[in-house]
């Protein structure tokens, strides 16, 4: 324990020094821009800083990304509350309570709840990865090829599973991403897969490229098919609108509380936990709360846990990220990559090794919530201010930002040339449902089941039943093949339920001699 | 082919539109992609178990990529017809297009153009494109936009970009 405290007394003693201060500052800030920027969302964002962040120390570099992380969440859900269009998936439960609030003149109030409800879930979600992630990093030490196997191959599939629409929606990006994976020098024997004489692709397919293309260019896409002339005009709310009345505040605690343990949960599993915690969250506050007729109507209770939630998710993320080395989210999966590229083995060695880094980015991440309390109420003004630029100036300096990002990382045009077809791929298999979160986690998990599996292999002299060998690898797999048999039968009482729906409306409708039935779609 | 959907009301010509047909289509070419994946997998030496080589895990994946493919297309031809239109309405899908192809032409001319002179010739394209009205607004708003953007990561940042024409001059 007393090792924890003087980790954790480390970390802030790094995230305090002006160098990271200053890098969860820009990192908060420009974070908060792309959040409020169409087309551009956490995983966009992250990638994009990666080639600036380079040439920084690894631990500024990783607190950058941290806190563009927490600056997008901010920014994504900004948009929400103050024109109705959610920055990202994450920040759709926003709009549910936090534009209504804006109707009411009470917008101002609503940004200020969702800054401290992200500081107040920040703070205890810090607590508890302090407790836990040097826990799992010391049990993870005596991990082997078969736990990585399973928690890596595992977790894949959950999250490909669990991302939601139908099972091929998330297995068949998540294939692409495996596959794209394998192009490149192969780490053990050197060999060249699929490089096709070209010399670039030696050192394999760039996350960097592919996250861009697919979460940002493809994004732009969509976003020029719903313009509307002339938009929605946010207005900036006053610096006395900012302050939640008494009422308000003591309405927030118990939801921030609330959202903050369930969040944190979530953040724990694979899958798209800011999604599925926001929502998780809003249910809660349905069931529980004092004030739940109200939810929907402007209620603070409805922005208050959500966004505690998503805050406390991203924090609990970092755990399996830091002690385990395995990504959960695109977002993270970025960061993995940059620790990678960086010389930085994430894993359970990492806070032994490396407390500095391990330490800084849990810390840093808490600093950048505090910075985005303290610096984004005031400048409320000025995101505002962004968010009325007309989208056509912004959507062709967004492109740019993109190209001169996929370019830079490597100086390579191969890359750029990716990030195009990853853009084009990328928004028709968006139009159609598919989910993309898997593609990037797939590219960057990829390589790590192959080294697992092929090293399983090698120590048990091909023997296969040596996956399923130790306590830890049974309990992943029964705990996968529970997520993924949970998951397939709630899908098809659910598909059951709207089916026997339609079936009745036809029924009714028949009998009243009105139009023929409309099917449901069953990947919803 | 056809199926009974679950309504059991549909027409062959309802049951492939919109996003069915889309994703079917998906499902279809990775089918091809998939194949062509494995076959040239197999042709990487594969080892033995206890051995294994280069090839061992892409012919893994090659094989589910070509099961999951065929699954999408199951899938789809499976499911319950929908009504929704994949497709945004003319005016959008031609923005969307030129856009594409704006881009694509900005991407291609970098080597040659370098990034000062491509991405202004976007920008500006693309303003008007997006319904900036006269070509004076353009030129002046893009030139800006593309100019400052370009500059500050390659000026203050030092982001290293190709030069093309300017190469010597910037």
């Amino acid at each position: 324990m007393s090792s924890t405290l003087d980790g954790l007394l480390l970390g802030f003693e790094g995230a305090l020094t002006p160098e990271l201060l200053l890098a969860a500052f820009i990192g908060a800030l420009v974070g908060t821009l792309v959040g409020l920027l169409p087309g551009l969302g956490s995983v966009a964002g992250a990638a994009l800083v990666l080639p600036l962040v380079y040439s920084m120390e690894p631990a500024a570099a990783l607190v950058v990304i941290a806190a563009v992380y927490a600056g997008t969440m901010y920014g994504g859900s900004t948009t929400s509350v103050l024109m109705n269009m959610p920055g990202e998936a994450s920040a759709v439960v926003a709009t549910f309570d936090g534009y209504p609030m804006t109707r009411k003149g009470r917008a101002g109030a609503a940004l200020s709840v969702m800054a401290v409800g992200s500081f107040i879930a920040g703070t205890i979600a810090l607590v508890l990865v302090t407790l836990l992630a040097p826990l799992l990093a010391r049990s993870a030490l005596a991990f082997g090829p078969a736990e990585y196997f399973a928690l890596t191959l595992g977790g894949l599939l959950v999250l490909a599973r669990l991302g939601g629409g139908s099972p091929m929606s998330g297995l068949l990006p998540m294939i692409i991403g495996l596959a794209l994976s394998t192009v490149g020098q192969e780490a053990i024997t050197g060999n060249f897969r699929f490089t096709f004489d070209v010399t670039e692709l030696s050192v394999g397919i760039g996350i960097v490229p592919i996250a861009v293309g697919v979460f940002g260019i493809a994004e732009l896409m969509t976003a020029l098919e719903d313009r509307t002339p002339g938009g929605r005009r946010p207005v900036a709310p006053r610096l006395r609108e900012l302050f939640p009345n008494r009422e308000e505040w003591r309405r927030s605690w118990a939801p921030w509380g609330r959202g903050s343990i369930l969040g944190f949960l979530f953040g724990l599993l694979p899958g798209p936990s800011g999604v599925l915690s926001t929502f998780a969250a809003y249910r809660v506050e349905k069931a529980v709360s004092k004030h739940r007729d109200e939810l929907g109507t402007g209620a603070v209770e409805g922005i208050a846990a959500p966004e505690a939630a998503n805050n406390a998710a991203s924090m609990g993320s970092l755990i399996p990220v830091l002690s385990l080395g395995i990504p959960f989210s695109a977002t993270l999966a970025v960061m993995i990559s940059a620790m990678i590229t960086m010389g930085v083995q994430p894993g359970p060695l990492l806070a032994e090794q490396r407390p500095d880094i391990f330490w800084g980015v849990i810390v840093s991440l808490y600093v950048a919530n505090v910075m985005l309390l303290v610096l984004n109420l005031p400048l409320v003004g000025v995101w505002v201010s962004i968010l009325r630029i007309p989208q056509k100036y912004l959507i062709p300096g967004i492109v740019v930002i993109a190209v001169i990002g996929g370019y830079s990382v490597r100086g390579s045009m191969v890359d750029v040339y990716v990030l195009l077809a990853a853009g084009i791929v990328g928004y028709v298999l968006r139009k159609l449902d598919f989910s993309m979160a898997s593609l990037i986690i797939g590219l960057v998990l990829g390589p790590l089941i192959e080294k697992h599996l092929r090293e399983g292999l090698f120590l048990s002299r091909g023997e296969l039943s040596y996956f399923v060998s130790t306590p830890i690898s049974i309990t992943v797999w029964s705990l996968v093949l529970l997520a993924l048999v949970g998951g397939a039968v709630a899908a098809r009482r659910d598909r059951l339920r709207r089916r026997r729906l339609a079936a009745e409306q036809a029924t009714g409708e028949s009998r009243s001699g009105s139009e023929p039935p409309v099917a449901i779609d069953d990947r919803r | 082919m056809t199926g009974a959907g679950p309504s059991g009301a549909t027409t062959p010509a309802h049951r492939f539109r919109g996003k069915r047909s889309g994703r079917l289509l998906v499902g279809a070419c990775c089918v091809v992609v998939a194949a062509g994946y494995l076959l040239a997998a197999l042709d990487l030496e594969r080892g033995t178990l206890a051995s294994s080589g280069p090839g061992f895990f892409p012919v893994i994946v090659g094989v589910a990529f070509l099961v999951i493919s065929v699954l999408t297309v199951v899938e789809t031809i499976r499911s319950a017809p929908d009504d929704g239109d994949v497709l945004p309405p003319a005016e959008q899908r031609r923005t969307v297009a030129l856009f594409l192809v704006l881009t694509a032409g900005y991407v291609l001319l970098l080597p040659s153009l370098g990034q000062y002179l491509a991405a202004s010739i976007f920008v500006v394209l693309v303003l008007k494109l997006l319904g900036v009205r006269t070509w004076i607004h353009a030129v002046g708003f893009g030139v800006v936009i593309a100019v400052l953007v370009s500059g500050f990561f390659i000026e203050l940042l030092g982001v290293r970009m190709p030069e093309g024409l300017l190469e010597g001059l910037t």
